[in-house]
């Protein structure tokens, strides 16, 4: 059995006339330790579809599992104990917490876990130790969004998920920081579900879904996966 | 075309309801509580002003303590340019309330010209047996009409409620430090029905009107002052012509007495004299007696240094014998012894043994008076004796108590003329001289104390009884003391001018501090309303930053983006006001009305528009917010586009991050993050608090402070009964009851106002007063220690009432007595200083009703009870106290509930976040609410010892400085723990509302774009 399977996932927004149906029976399986890609152009539902694993948001029909668990059955208080201990966020906007350090907004993350990775060393392979003292406000694009994935990382989350990871930064900063999520892959073996519409990005990821109208239009396996530092676009 | 941002307003309303709501509220109430009191006090103080005219208001009175002369009366109407209008009243105790409880009860004839009545409720009294009552005090008693009033001499049935101008306060006396209309009422009765309570307690009071009214106040201050000094004046001559008539009555009766006493001095000298003498010549004889004819030849041919023959041969010559008798004798004389042969000698010359004697003097040369001198010499030689002593034996005397009593007259002849004193002319008594060393000189040239040391040998010597002298003596010398009798003096007992009579002009001057104070707290309030405002702004612009950004690199004004900010706040802040104001027309003027009407016995009123009100509550408002609010958005919108579009919009850029030890727990560090990213949010929190606190506090303290108080004064009473008698001449029976003096003189204290304190002369080994007072030194009360800031050493001033005589005291120590300002002082030290006899006592303490005391010699009687008769008013005032107890709790929960909540907003999309993350909506509720619970703690704690000192000094710098009297600064520690619990419920109360709204920050919220 896959590690998550989505099983006719649909999800509509707006009642009536502006009744609007972001995911039309959505089926998909990712395996443990994947890096998965879900491309596609923007209001294909990807980011939707994203929430829906992540448990931030319900389905209106159809079943989510993750490790043999159906998400679509927790109630509030078991949906927190599944992304406390299973997930991991990564946004666009990194969503720091504006108020708290480099190495604090890390801490935000290992609080949750019961054995966190040792925030200092993650702090070096993320390249942020120098900036650890510094508030989100006087950091790079990059700086942040490294911060965001240590954060997500710290508390070693079974699942990865990555919400346009790179939508903000620029080519070069861009390419570190998916090397930085593969790096994470290969270092601590999380499944990483990421959403982007940057087609070249598909080149890095074991397996690819692209969406578009609410539908799953492809899926494959990439058979030739390429190192995140030689994508180009 | 309209400006479609406005569109945003009635979304903004919508989607921050919460706030705008409270705020709102909070405005209506807030604003209608100050509307409502602004329009009471504006309607009841005119009504209370026109009343002066209305009802022709006294512009001073005067009141005697007896019925002073129509001249005096004229004299003082002439001088002062004015009329006088007699307004007597009786102090009647009445007895409906229990023995314990002490209402005493001004009650007055007919007034139909100056300080006229006004009738509140049912009429005036039409029969002897009627009587129309103050309002306030039967409402505060309840007392109805038809109800009856005993006195001690009558009863009445009340006629109806009256209000008396000259009594919108109900001060008892005018030093008293609080009104009281639990226990002093005015009333009106017939003039049947006042002459039927006797005269017991009756005082002339007259009011007077000047004849050409005052332009302002000044000039009625410089009037008085000058109907004063010709009070002063005018009094002084009619007392001096008093006492002058007294010392002449006396003077004439030392005259009759002096001129005895000299003749009753001659007669006891003459009398003294002869006795001696008599007892001289007695003794003589006595001494004589004992010598025989031999003998006494003897010692006579001894002084005279002849022979025996000598002088019997010449004493044969003078016997002219003849031959034979010669012979006969010549031929006897060798047979007979010399005996016998006188006696033959005698038997023949037919001499007899005294022609004999008279014989030998005359052959010797000495004088009869002499021969007794020798004989007597010789007798107290042989007796071994002196003549002074058979003399004083012969008057039953010692020898040394004669010498004493000779040795004494010899000196006592100086004074002769002396004694009497009809030549002299009485003393002349000067006032002012009296006044300061109090003793008027007899001008005798004789000292009574040699005149009694005269007496004392004589009667030492008990040769004279020297009683009468002694007693016309003790007449003469206690006239001679001359205490003239000043019950006949004119005696002031009270002087007011108008603009320093509390009764009158308390209510105005209080209703205008409370509209002083009433302002200030609208502007506090404001203040602080409109940086919250402000904040709440700010917190906006940091969220909307990039439509900022966005708005102003598209060509929008900053001045449109600063009005488009202010509009909403300042249309709630107007909206609020109208509907305030409606409010405190409606609802709050009556509540306030009532408030004034409980306090004060205040004339009818009707309600008037209130321009004042609104500008105050409407336009200051308006005007304020829009102050506060332009000046933090002027300095926000300074910030460029670009920084907008960045999301910088701080004016500190880039600020560094405080560090903080990783040693920390994490919650911890979360928590102080918080508090340091809303600094400026606690900041005003904390002003909030302290303000809020501060009114609740204020709201809260009276309540135990009274409590407190009562008990303190209770605790430190000197006695029970402290009764004030009306001469020293009465007497009670009781042993336990001690003497006491007291007097009252006035605080002279520069920037206070006149407080009335009372002098006690404590005698030594007192039984009450458990103080070694120093002589030459006095203790003096708590309150005068503590409200004049005085230390032992210092001296204290006290003037006399209605007069420029001062006294200056040293000061000891304090004594704990609580129910007055007082000063203790020996009881010698008083009779020295304010010149009154060795038996002058003004009073009797007691632990024990002193019934062998007539009630008509009893001035007044101070009871345990009487020391609390301020609290029992001050309680009764303290009701509409807790407005600004639950002023205090509304501002709490306001300022709480605006402050985190904009906390939390500001934090939502962190808060989204971390739900994101996993964490559970009590673990969120902790990281955002833990600071703002420290600093609502933090601020409740800071606030508590800066309350107190804040209060502390407004007691100390205002209280104590406007108010007379004295309450000890005591706030209960239960005020302050109160006060902690009302916060950190209302607290709670926020928190709960807060936890609700975290759990409803949508995760989806950290989806959405962020400006940081």
């Amino acid at each position: 059995m896959s590690f998550c399977k989505l099983e006719n996932i649909r999800k509509s927004f707006g009642s009536g006339e502006n009744r609007v149906e972001v995911l039309k029976g959505i089926d998909l399986n990712i395996e443990k330790g994947e890096i998965c890609v879900l491309l596609g152009p923007s209001g294909s539902g990807k980011s939707t579809l994203l929430n829906i694993i992540g448990g931030i948001e319900t389905a209106d029909e159809g079943t989510v599992s993750v490790n043999g668990e159906k998400i679509a059955d927790l109630g509030e208080k078991a949906l927190t104990e599944y992304r406390r201990h299973h997930l991991g966020y990564v946004f666009q906007t990194y969503n720091l917490i504006p108020n708290l350090t480099v190495r604090e907004n890390i801490e935000v993350g290992a609080y949750l876990s019961k054995n966190p990775l040792d925030i200092d060393e993650l702090m070096e392979t993320l390249g942020i130790a120098d900036q650890k003292n510094k508030l989100p406000n006087q950091l790079s694009g990059g700086q942040q969004q490294r911060t965001s994935i240590g954060r997500a990382i710290v508390k070693n989350p079974d699942i990865l998920l990555c919400d346009e990871p790179t939508g903000a930064l620029d080519y070069t900063t861009s390419k570190e920081i998916l090397k930085l999520i593969e790096d994470v892959n290969k270092k601590y073996g999380n499944t990483v579900i990421m959403v982007t519409h940057n087609d070249a990005i598909k080149n890095m990821a074991d397996r690819v879904f692209k969406l578009r109208d609410g539908v799953i239009r492809k899926s494959y396996v990439n058979e030739e996966k390429i190192p995140a530092s030689e994508l180009d676009w | 075309m309209k400006n479609p941002l406005n569109k945003r307003f009635a979304r903004e309303l919508k989607s921050d309801a919460g706030k705008y709501i409270a705020v709102f509220l909070f405005l209506v109430l807030f604003i209608g509580v100050i509307s409502g009191f602004l329009v009471a006090d504006n309607s009841v103080s005119a009504a209370y002003h026109e009343g002066f005219e209305k009802y022709n208001i006294e512009d001073g009175h005067i009141t005697f303590a007896s019925e002073p002369p129509e001249e005096i009366l004229a004299q003082i109407e002439k001088a002062g340019e004015l009329e006088f209008y007699n307004l007597f009243y009786k102090n009647e105790a009445l007895v409906d309330f229990g023995a314990d409880t002490v209402k005493t009860v001004r009650i007055y004839s007919e007034r139909d010209t100056v300080n006229t009545i006004c009738l509140m409720e049912g009429k005036m009294p039409a029969s002897e047996n009627e009587i129309a009552i103050d309002r306030l005090f039967a409402e505060t008693n309840k007392v109805n009409i038809g109800d009856t009033l005993h006195f001690s001499k009558c009863e009445y049935k009340v006629s109806g409620y009256v209000a008396l101008p000259d009594y919108s306060c109900l001060y008892e006396n005018n030093s008293d430090m609080m009104f009281s209309a639990v226990n002093f009422c005015v009333a009106v009765v017939t003039p049947e029905g006042f002459e039927n309570l006797g005269d017991a307690h009756m005082f002339y009071n007259y009011a007077w009107k000047y004849l050409k009214p005052y332009a302002d106040e000044a000039e009625q201050n410089d009037r008085s002052e000058a109907l004063i000094k010709s009070l002063e004046n005018i009094i002084k001559k009619y007392d001096e012509k008093l006492i002058q008539a007294q010392v002449d009555a006396v003077w004439s009766d030392a005259v009759a007495l002096s001129g005895g006493l000299e003749k009753m001095f001659k007669d006891a000298a003459d009398e003294i004299e002869k006795k001696v003498t008599k007892a001289g010549e007695d003794a003589v004889k006595e001494a004589l007696a004992t010598f025989s004819q031999d003998e006494t030849s003897e010692i006579l041919l001894k002084e005279s240094g002849m022979s025996r023959e000598q002088v019997y041969s010449a004493m044969m010559e003078k016997a002219d014998l003849t031959s034979a008798q010669k012979l006969k004798l010549a031929a006897d004389s060798k047979k007979l012894s010399d005996e016998e042969l006188l006696e033959e000698a005698l038997e023949m010359t037919g001499l007899t043994q005294d022609d004999l004697a008279a014989m030998l003097l005359e052959i010797t040369g000495i004088t009869e008076e002499r021969a007794a001198e020798i004989l007597f010499d010789e007798y107290c030689k042989k007796n071994n004796t002196t003549a002074q002593a058979l003399v004083a034996a012969k008057l039953g005397t010692t020898e040394q108590a004669l010498k004493d009593m000779q040795s004494a007259f010899e000196d006592a002849e100086n004074l002769t003329g002396d004694l009497d004193i009809s030549s002299k002319e009485a003393p002349k008594i000067d006032f002012d001289k009296l006044e300061k060393d109090s003793d008027i000189e007899s001008g005798l040239d004789f000292s009574f104390d040699d005149i009694y040391s005269i007496i004392d040998k004589v009667d030492a010597a008990n040769v004279y009884d020297m009683a009468d002298i002694r007693a016309t003596l003790g007449k003469l010398e206690k006239l001679m003391d001359i205490h003239p009798d000043d019950s006949e003096l004119i005696d002031i007992k009270d002087y007011i001018p108008r603009y320093q009579n509390m009764a009158i002009m308390f209510t105005g001057n209080d209703m205008s501090s409370d509209h002083a104070t009433v302002v200030l707290m609208l502007y506090i309030m404001l203040i602080i309303l409109a940086f919250v405002f402000a904040i709440t702004i700010s917190n906006t612009i940091s969220k909307e930053a990039g439509s900022i950004g966005t708005l102003r690199a598209s060509g929008y004004g900053r001045g449109e983006l600063i009005r488009h900010y202010l509009v909403l706040p300042v249309a709630v802040t107007a909206l609020g006001a109208v509907a305030g104001n409606i409010l405190g027309y409606t609802v709050f003027e009556s509540v306030f009305v009532k408030i004034y009407y409980t306090s004060y016995s205040l004339v009818n009123y009707k309600t008037l528009m209130n321009g004042e009100a609104f500008l105050l509550t409407t336009v200051s408002s308006i005007a304020l917010m829009l102050i506060v609010n332009i000046f933090v958005l002027v300095r926000k919108m300074k910030v460029r586009p670009l920084d907008f579009l960045r999301g910088e919009v701080s004016s500190h850029k880039r600020k560094k991050a405080v560090k903080l030890s990783p040693k920390l727990p994490f919650l911890q560090r979360f928590g102080l993050r918080i508090f340091f990213q809303n600094a400026g949010s606690y900041v005003v929190l904390f002003f909030g608090i302290l303000f809020g606190g501060m009114l609740a506090v204020f709201g809260m303290l009276f309540g135990p402070m009274f409590e407190d108080y009562s008990a303190l004064a209770k605790d430190t009473m000197i006695c029970d009964y402290q009764y004030i008698v009306k001469n020293d001449s009465v007497e009670t029976a009781d042993k336990e009851a001690e003497k006491f003096c007291l007097t009252a003189l006035d605080t002279d204290v520069k920037g206070y106002v006149k407080d009335s304190v009372s002098i006690y002369g404590i005698s030594d080994n007192s039984s009450y007063i458990k103080a070694d007072i120093p002589a030459g030194k006095v203790f003096v009360s708590e309150g005068i220690m503590k409200k004049f800031r005085f230390e032992p050493g210092d001296k204290l001033t006290l003037k006399e009432p209605y007069s420029t005589k001062t006294y200056t005291f040293t000061i000891a120590g304090d004594y704990p007595y609580l129910a007055s300002l007082a000063v203790f002082m020996p009881r010698e030290d008083y009779l020295e200083m304010f010149d009154k006899s060795d038996e002058y006592f003004t009073g009797y303490f007691s632990n024990s009703e002193l019934n062998d005391i007539n009630e008509d010699d009893i001035y007044t009687t101070l009871r345990l009870q009487d020391a609390t008769k301020i609290v029992d008013q001050l309680s009764s005032l303290i009701g509409f106290m807790d407005i600004f107890m639950y002023f205090g709790v509304v501002m709490f929960l306001l300022l709480m509930f605006l402050l985190t909540k904009q906390i939390i907003e500001k934090n939502s999309q962190s808060i989204a976040m971390t739900k994101i993350l996993g964490f559970k909506n009590d673990e969120i509720a902790k990281l955002y609410l833990l600071a703002t619970s420290a600093a609502v703690v933090i601020s409740l704690l800071l606030s508590m010892p800066l309350i107190h000192l804040l209060l502390q000094w407004a007691f100390r710098y205002y209280l104590y400085v406007k108010m007379s009297g004295y309450i000890p600064y005591i706030i209960s520690n239960t005020c302050y723990v109160k006060l902690f619990v009302m916060g950190i419920a209302s607290y709670a109360v926020v928190a709960a509302l807060m936890l609700l709204k975290i759990r409803k920050v949508p995760m989806g919220e950290a989806l959405k774009n962020q400006n940081m």
